[in-house]
């Protein structure tokens, strides 16, 4: 009951980003599930853990809304496995998703740390 | 994914997802394998992180849409193999359900018909009737119009004023007369409704202007029934009364408005074309408000002329009112029905009571089963979820059922209905009917469920899977125990209001029983024969026909008495209110003056019928036409009148009819069943000999024998004359009172189930309680506790979930009877005769309901019980 509810928050709470970065991540190329939490823990020096109660349904999301498609494939260890690739409409979605991150970054940033106040006089 | 995709590739999807899982698995173990990690660590340590596989699963696959459609129908298999599992419970929740559920369909079945359903009329919201406006039909000669139709066109809010009077008429046909029921209708009457004649025309103009009314229509059943159908009919003569009408139209099927009206004729102009036995006032007045004409202007405006203008013979001073045609032919319905909507809702909600506490002991039984979801995985919400379809799934199976039920119920009392009109012809089950029963039997599977399924699912996991353990109660959280006494005392309480409010009718029904009528009530044989054929135009046909029949009917064997009245007790008369001007007193005013019930006898009334004579003399054959008017009057009139005078000699007049004077000559006893005050005034039959009149007999001889003689007498003094009823005093006051009858029973039948689920209720209660302290009263014995002990145990909780139930009932009850208080005759609504009985009664059934398992309690084998934990 509780872990169901903490799994929600996390869904809840990474919405956006969650899928950003999945998105982000399979611009470098097709990924299955389990390398693209390596790569976004990799990536993010160890600091950001996707729980796979997160990033499966946000990926079959993502397939839901056509921004990426999947295929099963084989593994460089020849194993099958499912490829997430992005689509030419996951590419525009990343890049408006990118903008509006970069809006918010800045947003955040000039209320942590004011520039020099130029308004008063 | 579409839906498509959803019901064809499922499977597909479903193992997909599973090998997604499992490849993410592997690699992860692979990883920590790399790393040194022992395979059978790796693989541990990969499913940790991973987390709960299953419900990972469930969340991805309720992003694919449908997921709810999924586990709608897993919940449903699963409920249905656990309810196959256990058909004893299934099979009593559904029962209680549908006894619950059924009764509410029945009830709002008639609820939807007459109150809900608008009216077949073109544009039913419109339609209103006038009341208060009393205006005379019948205007001396000289006169060319009605005097209603002038006021009526003064109006600027209504349109369409029309008049319609119902009765009842003989139609001609083989051997004796049909009566058929019949209305007089004005001008506009079909235009205003809206309908119009599948065969034929409606009334021209020039057939409701003729001097002589002499166009029929006729409806669409009588034209089936009586004529088969025959389309050349139109233009044929029918004699009504024995007077020919032409036939010009036939009405659509299922239209008989006013009652069951079957033929329709032209508003008559003259008193001796009247069909229904000389009426002098106005019958029913019905409009169509004007487009943004609120019913508020209508009345205002009608006060306005009422009072400028009224033509004469109006009762000036008498509220006018303005009703909606809806409202106006519901009339008391209402409070009648949604009373017993609301005791059924009662009953439902004692059903829905018991079948939560089966599912509690139920959920107490599968706490395992429960736990064992929870440990694998299963959130609270899907539990919940689960035991919610599985009690729906059982209030709709209920529902069903109830479905059937009701519908069986309204067919039978459709059949009880004797006089159906336009309201109760429509009672059926419909689709609104249908949705109501759906709507109801989901919300009663929740609300029968939420609670139970709740408790259930809030459970401490290992305690719960612990091997053996057994004392379950204690592992479904502390709360329930007050859960079940909650219900005990919720459905002990509803059944105490239903028990009191049916207490209340019986007893008032009682008492209406009870009342002394002011005259013998047994022996009476009355029939109704209405002198309407055009020899009875004139008096002196009317006066020979009452004397012929009284002079044979005298000499039949064991009749006592017998007599002629235009109206009887309890029976449907000619009889009417009419305002008073007595001598020395102030001249009439509704509401303040003397008005009296207007009767006219001969000779032996007062002997036939048993009414004491208290003073003064009885008519004689001496009061007849062009003898001073006399009459005379009850004790009630006389004291209200002459307040501690004499009223012998004294004189009195109708209000507004001056110049006519009687002069009182007897008093007798007041009479119940005319009218409510018991005023009343009796005139001589000789004097004023009515159209439509009552034979009364007193007789030795049981009612059917006098029966077959009367017709005999009749039919030999006129072989054209039909009696229309011939029924017994005894059938009429029993007819009378058919109503509250009507009403107490069907308050009875509800009362008796709720307390049949309620006594259900509180057995189930106590006997399972009793099942599960089986340990602890077998440790009881043991240490040497009496068998009494046992029981004095178990029953005073029985008890004390009673008394809790009792005290809420009657502080319910206390609010809820103010609304019977209008169906109560003599009974105040807070009667504590009956508060006190019907409680005592409650508490005795309790005690019995409880005495049973306690006395199971006592039969416990201490060595039995204890080996078994």
């Amino acid at each position: 009951m509780a872990k169901r509810a903490r799994y929600q928050n996390r869904i809840e709470l990474l919405q956006g980003t969650l899928d950003m970065l999945i998105l982000q991540t399979l611009q470098w190329g097709p990924q299955h599930g389990y390398g693209l939490s390596q790569l976004i823990r990799g990536r993010s020096g160890e600091v950001l853990q996707v729980e796979t109660g997160s990033l499966y349904p946000a990926l079959h999301r993502l397939e839901k809304q056509g921004w990426v498609t999947s295929q099963w494939k084989q593994t460089e260890s020849h194993q099958r496995a499912k490829y997430y690739r992005l689509t030419p409409g996951g590419k525009r979605q990343l890049v408006s998703e990118q903008n509006r991150w970069a809006q918010i970054v800045n947003a955040i940033a000039g209320i942590m740390s004011p520039a020099p106040d130029e308004g008063q006089g | 994914m579409t839906l498509w995709d959803w019901l064809f590739h499922r499977q597909q999807r479903e193992e997909d997802l599973d090998e997604e899982v499992q490849t993410h698995l592997r690699m992860a173990a692979q990883e920590r394998i790399k790393q040194g990690e022992s395979p059978e660590q790796a693989r541990t340590a990969a499913l940790r992180e991973f987390g709960n596989v299953a419900l990972v699963k469930e969340t991805t696959r309720d992003m694919w849409g449908w997921g709810w459609l999924e586990t709608l129908l897993q919940d449903l298999r699963y409920g249905l193999r656990q309810l196959r599992k256990n058909p004893g419970f299934a099979v009593v929740a559904v029962i209680t359900l549908a006894l619950g559920i059924g009764a509410n369909t029945a009830m709002f079945s008639v609820v939807n018909a007459v109150l809900l359903r608008p009216l077949p009329f073109q544009d039913p919201g419109h339609l209103v009737v006038v009341e208060g406006v009393y205006v005379k039909r019948f205007v001396p000669r000289p006169k060319p119009h009605f005097e209603w139709a002038e006021w009526a066109k003064g109006t600027k809010t209504l349109a369409d004023i029309s008049l319609y009077e119902s009765g009842v008429v003989n139609l001609a046909g083989q051997g004796e007369p049909d009566r058929v029921a019949a209305a007089e209708v004005s001008e506009h009457f079909f235009r205003l409704l809206g309908i119009n004649p599948v065969l034929g025309r409606s009334f021209l103009a020039a057939e409701v202007a003729a001097e002589h009314p002499s166009a029929a229509i006729l409806s669409y059943r009588l034209w089936q029934t009586c004529y088969g159908s025959d389309p050349g009919l139109i233009g044929k003569t029918v004699h009504l009364n024995g007077k020919p009408f032409t036939v010009v139209g036939i009405m659509p099927s299922g239209f008989e408005f006013p009652a069951q009206t079957q033929i329709w004729v032209t508003l008559p102009r003259n008193l001796g074309d009247e069909m229904f036995g000389g009426n002098m006032i106005a019958g029913t007045q019905i409009a169509r408000l004007r487009p943004g004409a609120a019913l508020d202007q209508a009345r205002a405006e009608l006060e306005v002329i009422a009072r400028r203008a009224i033509p004469v013979g109006a009762r000036a001073g008498n509220p006018v009112s303005v009703t909606l045609l809806h409202e106006f032919l519901v009339g008391n319905m209402r409070p009648a029905l949604l009373l017993l909507l609301g005791a059924v809702a009662f009953v439902l909600l004692i059903a829905c009571a018991n079948v939560a506490h089966l599912s509690f002991a139920r959920g107490v039984g599968r706490f395992r089963e429960v736990a064992l979801r929870a440990a694998l995985g299963a959130g609270r919400a899907r539990l919940v979820r689960q035991l919610l379809t599985e009690s729906v799934l059982l209030a709709i199976t209920g529902g069903a059922l109830g479905l059937l039920t009701g519908a069986l119920t309204v067919q039978a009392a459709k059949k009880l209905i004797p006089a159906q009109d336009i309201l109760t012809r429509g009672i059926t089950i419909d689709q609104w009917v249908l949705s109501f029963t759906f709507i109801l039997a989901v919300l009663t599977g929740i609300i029968s469920g939420l609670a139970p399924a709740l408790q259930s699912s809030k459970l401490d996991l290992t305690e719960a899977l612990k091997e053996g353990a057994s004392s379950h109660t204690n592992l479904i959280l502390g709360s329930r125990h007050h859960w079940r006494g909650l219900v005990g005392v919720l459905e002990t309480a509803a059944a105490l209001v239903l028990l009191i409010g049916a207490g209340l009718l019986i007893r008032s029904f009682g008492k209406l029983l009870e009342v002394n009528p002011g005259f013998r009530t047994t022996g009476l044989v009355a029939a109704r024969v209405s002198l309407l054929e055009p020899r009875y135009n004139t008096s002196e046909g009317r006066l020979n026909f009452f004397q012929d029949v009284l002079a044979r009917v005298k000499t039949l064997p064991g009749v006592y008495d017998t007599a002629f009245a235009n109206a009887l007790p309890f029976g449907r008369g000619g009889g009417v209110m009419l305002g008073l001007d007595v001598e020395g007193g102030p001249k009439f005013q509704w509401g303040s003056g003397a008005g009296a019930f207007y009767l006219v006898v001969s000779t032996d009334y007062f002997q036939t019928m048993g009414i004491p004579f208290l003073r003064g003399r009885n008519f004689t054959e001496g009061d007849r036409k062009g003898s001073t008017p006399v009459a005379i009057i009850s004790q009630s009139l006389a004291r209200s009148s002459w307040p501690g005078q004499n009223p012998l000699g004294k004189h009195f007049s109708f209000a507004g009819i001056a110049g006519q004077s009687f002069e009182v000559v007897g008093v007798v006893g007041d009479v119940r069943g005319l009218n409510l005050e018991g005023q009343q005034m009796y005139f001589p039959i000789f004097q004023q000999p009515p159209n439509v009149a009552f034979l009364v007999i007193h007789g030795t001889q049981n009612s059917s024998a006098v029966t077959a003689a009367l017709r005999g007498v009749i039919r030999s003094v006129d072989k054209n004359e039909p009696i229309s009823s011939i029924s017994t005093m005894e059938q009429l006051i029993s007819q009378s009172v058919a109503e509250p009858r009507f009403r107490t029973l069907l308050l009875g039948i509800f009362a008796g189930l709720a307390l049949l689920l309620a006594v259900v209720g509180i057995y189930g209660i106590i006997s399972y309680s009793v099942s599960q302290r089986t340990h602890e009263f077998g440790v009881r014995m043991a240490l040497g506790a009496e068998r009494q002990d046992v029981v004095r145990l178990v029953v005073s909780q029985g008890m004390r979930l009673t008394l809790i139930g009792v005290a809420v009932g009657l502080v319910a009850a206390l609010g809820l009877t103010r609304l019977l208080a209008t169906f109560l005759y003599s009974v105040r609504p807070t009667d504590p005769a009956t508060f006190m009985v019907v409680s005592a009664f409650m508490i005795g059934v309790a005690l019995l309901a409880s005495y049973i398992p306690a006395r199971r309690a006592t039969k416990v084998d201490p060595m039995v019980a204890l080996r078994d934990e």
